[in-house]
C-alpha cells in the first residue's frame, strides 16, 4: 500500500511539474469562455448585416398590420402589394435580386391567406436556415392573424392587446413543496455538471491510457512490477492522474468563484433580469460526487486495460472506439432523459453501469427517481467496477510485459484465464 | 545458507515451453552464473524469481520465503529490457527505485550521490534520463539495482553495451557487493566474464538445466583435457579413432579432443613420429567450448 502512494506521488509530481500543466490548466478556462462566447459573437456579427426580405402581398392589406412594416432584429421586411396579373413580372424581378444577393428571400402571400390557412411561399438561395424560415413564418402568420381580428371588427389597439403573448415562470415540484426555478439556469447547471463529468471520463481517462503506454514503453515497468502487484501499479496510475485532475478542478473552481465575485453583475446584465440563479440541491451535489468518483474509476480502469494491450498511441486510437462509444451513448441519450426522466427507456439506460454515471446523475438532478433505482444503479456500478478491476488487472499483468505484436481479442480472453 | 531455491519450476506460454522442471539453489555469498543461448529461458526464469510472471508449477523461495512482495525489496534487479522513465531526472528515478524498496528518502539521496560520483555520472543527476547515452543509462540502472545493498542482486547481461572502463567499474561494484556478503546472480552470454567472476554456474538450454555446479567442478566433470599442437607436416594420426575423439585443425595448429582413456602423453608420442612438433600444450576446456558443446549437444558426457 505504501508503494502505491510512492508511485502515485511520482505520477502526480511528474504531471504537475512542467510548464505545460500550468499553461494547459490556465488556458482551459479561457478556451471554454472563448468557445461559449463564440456563438454570441457570430450572432452579433450576423446582426450587423440585416437580411432584407421582400413580401409580395397579393392580399393587398398586409400594410395594415402593425408587425411587418417595421424592421425588427435581423429581418427587414419590405411589402410589395400586387395583383395576380402583375405577379409573374414582379416575382421574376425580385428573384433576380435574390440571385444577386441583394435580397435574402422573397415571400409570396396568396390573396386567400386571410380567409383560409393556405401556405405562403418562401424563395431563397438557402432554404435550410430553419431559424430564419421559422421567423418569417411566425411574423407573416402574426400579421395575418391581426388582419383576421380586424375583419371581426376589433379596433387596432384592442387587437394589439389581444395578441400579446404571455411570459412564463417555472416552478419545480418536490416533496418539500413547489419552488420557483428558472428553467434556463436549471438546464445550464445540469449541463455544466454533466459536461465536466463527461470531460473527466474522456480526458482524464485518456491521460490514464497515455500514462500506462508511457510506463510500458519506458520498460522501467519490469523493475516496478517486481516491487508492486500489477493491480497496485494500475491503481497508482489511476489515483495519480485522478489527483492531478482534482488539482485542476480546484484551480478552475477558484477561477470560477473569482469570476462570479468580480464579474457576477456583468454576467447577470448579459443574461437579463429573467435569468435567476438557483441554488443546487444537496442531493444533486452528493449524486455528482458519487457518480463522478465511480464513473472515473470505471472508465479509467478500462482505459488502463486498453493501454496495457497496445504498444503505442496509434494502436490505442484504433482500439479506443468501443470505450468512446460507451461514452457517446449516454451523452446522446442525455437530452431524451432530461425530457422524460421516468420513461422505461430512461430507467433502463440509467441502470446500465457504463451509462449510469451520466444518465442516473441527470435523472437525480432533474427529478429524483425512487431511491431503489438510485441504489440499484450504484450497486450495479460497484459490481461492474469490481469485475472490471479483476479482469483488467489480469490483462494489465500480462499485457504490460508484452512488447511487439498487438494482441487479438481471443488472446486477451486467454490472458483472463491464464493471467 | 540458501538464498534462492527453485524446485521443479515450469512455465509455458501457450504451446511454447519456456522453462521445464527447473531445480536449482544458490548459496549466500556466491557469484552465480545463469548461462544459456538466446531463448533458453533465462529471462523467463528471472522474471519468475522476481514474481513478474507466475510459474505454472513448482516453488520458488527467495531468502527462505515465498517470493511475494516484501522479500523482493531485499533483491536488486537489472532486467534484460533496459529503460527507465525517460522524462524523469536521473536522481529522481534512482530515488524512486530506492524508496520503493523501503529506503528513507534522505538516506537514498546521499547514497545516490555517492554512486553517481563513483560511476562518473554526478553531473547528470538533475538531467532527464533520455539525455544519457545508452551505456550511461545502463550504469544508472545498475546503480538502481545495487543502491539499497540488496542481499541478492540479479543482473541480466550487466556488461553488454559497456565500454571496457565502465565494464571494469561494474565488475568492481559486483565484487564489492559480494565482499559485503551479498549474493550475485549473473545472466550472460559473455563466457570470459563468467569464467573470471562466477563461483558456480547453471547452463540452461531449451528450458532445462543441462549443466549445474561449481565452475571448477563443471570443468573437471566435463572432463576432457585438450591437447594443443603447433606442427609442421602431415598429421595422419588425427584420423585414428583409437586415439582421437575429435579435433579442430588449422593447418599448422590443431586442438585435439583425446579419446577417453588416452593420455596426452600418448598423443604426443604418436605425433612426434609423424610431424615436427613446435609446441605442445595441455589445456582445460574453456567455458566457451563447454557452452558450445553442450548447447549443440556435441558431447554425450555432459549431463551430470
Amino acid at each position: 500500500m505504501k508503494n502505491v502512494l510512492i508511485l502515485m506521488r511520482k505520477e502526480f509530481l511528474q504531471r504537475t511539474r512542467g510548464k505545460g500543466f500550468w499553461i494547459g490548466t490556465l488556458a482551459f478556462p479561457v478556451l471554454v469562455v472563448g468557445l461559449s462566447l463564440l456563438p454570441a459573437l457570430f450572432m452579433h456579427l450576423g446582426a450587423q448585416k440585416e437580411s432584407r426580405i421582400a413580401v409580395i402581398d397579393l392580399t393587398g392589406r398586409l400594410s395594415q398590420a402593425s408587425g411587418l412594416g417595421a424592421s425588427e432584429r435581423q429581418d427587414r421586411f419590405r411589402l410589395f402589394p400586387c395583383d395576380s396579373a402583375g405577379l409573374p413580372d414582379l416575382k421574376k424581378a425580385l428573384l433576380q435580386k435574390v440571385l444577386e444577393n441583394e435580397l435574402e428571400a422573397v415571400v409570396v402571400v396568396p390573396a386567400r391567406a386571410i380567409a383560409d390557412p393556405v401556405p405562403i411561399e418562401l424563395y431563397a438561395r438557402n432554404v435550410s436556415s430553419f431559424e430564419r424560415n421559422e421567423r418569417v413564418r411566425a411574423r407573416v402568420s402574426a400579421a395575418v392573424t391581426e388582419l383576421r381580428l380586424l375583419d371581426q371588427g376589433f379596433d387596432p389597439r384592442t387587437v394589439l392587446a389581444l395578441t400579446r403573448t404571455l411570459p412564463m415562470r417555472t416552478f419545480k415540484v418536490q416533496k418539500e413543496g413547489a419552488e420557483e426555478r428558472s428553467s434556463g439556469s436549471e438546464f445550464l447547471v445540469i449541463y455544466l455538471l454533466v459536461l465536466s463529468l463527461y470531460m473527466t471520463l474522456v480526458f482524464y481517462g485518456t491521460f490514464v491510457l497515455r500514462a500506462v503506454i508511457e510506463e510500458k514503453s519506458s520498460r522501467a515497468v519490469e523493475i516496478v512490477l517486481s516491487l508492486v502487484r500489477p493491480g497496485q501499479l494500475m491503481a497508482s496510475k489511476i489515483l495519480g492522474v485522478g489527483s492531478v485532475g482534482l488539482l485542476q478542478y480546484l484551480i478552475w473552481a477558484v477561477i470560477l468563484v473569482g469570476f462570479f465575485v468580480f464579474g457576477g453583475n456583468w454576467l447577470q446584465a448579459k443574461l437579463g433580469p429573467d435569468f435567476a440563479w438557483n441554488t443546487i440541491p444537496v442531493g444533486t451535489i452528493v449524486a455528482f460526487v458519487v457518480f463522478f468518483v465511480l464513473g472515473y474509476l470505471l472508465y479509467s480502469t478500462m482505459w488502463a486495460a486498453l493501454g496495457a494491450m497496445v504498444n503505442n498511441e496509434t494502436e490505442a486510437q484504433q482500439l479506443q472506439y468501443p470505450v468512446i462509444m460507451l461514452l457517446v451513448v449516454p451523452f446522446m441519450a442525455m437530452f431524451y432523459v432530461l425530457n422524460s426522466p421516468h420513461s422505461s427507456l430512461s430507467v433502463i439506460l440509467s441502470l446500465i453501469p457504463f451509462f449510469a454515471p451520466i444518465l442516473m446523475f441527470v435523472r437525480v438532478a432533474v427529478d429524483p427517481p425512487p431511491f431503489v433505482q438510485i441504489a440499484a444503479s450504484v450497486i450495479l456500478l460497484l459490481g461492474t467496477l469490481w469485475v472490471c478491476i479483476w479482469a483488467v488487472g489480469r490483462i494489465f499483468r500480462v499485457g504490460i510485459l508484452m512488447f511487439g505484436k498487438r494482441p487479438t481479442l481471443p488472446e486477451v480472453l486467454r490472458w483472463l484465464r491464464y493471467g | 545458507m540458501e538464498v534462492l531455491s527453485l524446485r521443479h519450476v515450469s512455465k509455458s506460454f501457450g504451446e511454447v515451453c519456456a522453462v521445464s522442471d527447473l531445480t536449482l539453489t544458490v548459496e549466500r555469498g556466491r557469484v552465480f552464473g545463469l548461462l544459456g543461448p538466446n531463448g533458453a529461458g533465462k529471462t523467463t526464469t528471472i522474471r519468475m524469481v522476481m514474481n513478474i510472471i507466475g510459474p505454472d508449477t513448482g516453488e520458488i523461495l527467495v531468502l527462505g520465503k515465498p517470493n511475494r512482495d516484501g522479500v523482493l525489496q531485499r533483491v536488486g534487479y537489472l532486467p534484460e529490457e533496459r529503460g527507465l522513465y525517460p522524462k524523469l531526472p536521473v536522481g529522481e528515478v534512482l530515488e524512486l527505485l530506492a524508496v520503493l524498496r523501503g529506503m528513507e528518502r534522505r538516506d537514498a539521496r546521499r547514497k545516490i550521490r555517492l554512486w553517481l560520483e563513483r560511476f562518473e555520472l554526478a553531473e547528470w543527476e538533475k538531467k532527464p534520463v533520455e539525455q544519457l547515452s545508452k551505456g550511461m543509462q545502463q550504469k544508472v540502472m545498475i546503480i538502481g539495482a545495487v543502491l539499497h545493498e540488496p542481499e541478492i542482486a540479479i543482473l541480466d547481461e550487466p556488461f553488454t553495451g559497456l565500454d571496457p572502463i565502465s565494464a571494469g567499474e561494474v565488475k568492481d561494484a559486483i565484487l564489492e557487493l559480494v565482499k559485503k556478503g551479498s549474493t550475485v546472480i549473473l545472466s550472460t552470454h559473455l563466457m570470459e566474464q563468467v569464467e573470471k567472476l562466477c563461483d558456480e554456474i547453471c547452463l540452461i538450454n531449451q528450458g532445462r538445466a543441462v549443466l549445474v555446479g561449481e565452475l571448477t567442478e563443471v570443468k573437471r566433470r566435463f572432463g576432457e583435457e585438450r591437447v594443443v599442437l603447433a606442427y609442421r607436416g602431415e598429421p595422419h594420426f588425427l584420423q585414428d579413432p583409437s586415439l582421437v575423439a575429435g579435433y579442430d585443425d588449422y593447418g599448422h595448429y590443431v586442438e585435439i579432443r583425446p579419446r577417453k582413456g588416452v593420455t596426452p602423453q600418448a598423443i604426443l608420442e604418436r605425433a612426434v613420429r609423424e610431424v615436427e612438433v613446435r609446441r605442445f600444450e595441455i589445456r582445460q576446456p574453456s567455458l566457451n567450448e563447454i557452452f558450445i558443446a553442450v548447447v549443440k549437444g556435441a558431447s554425450p558426457e555432459v549431463a551430470p
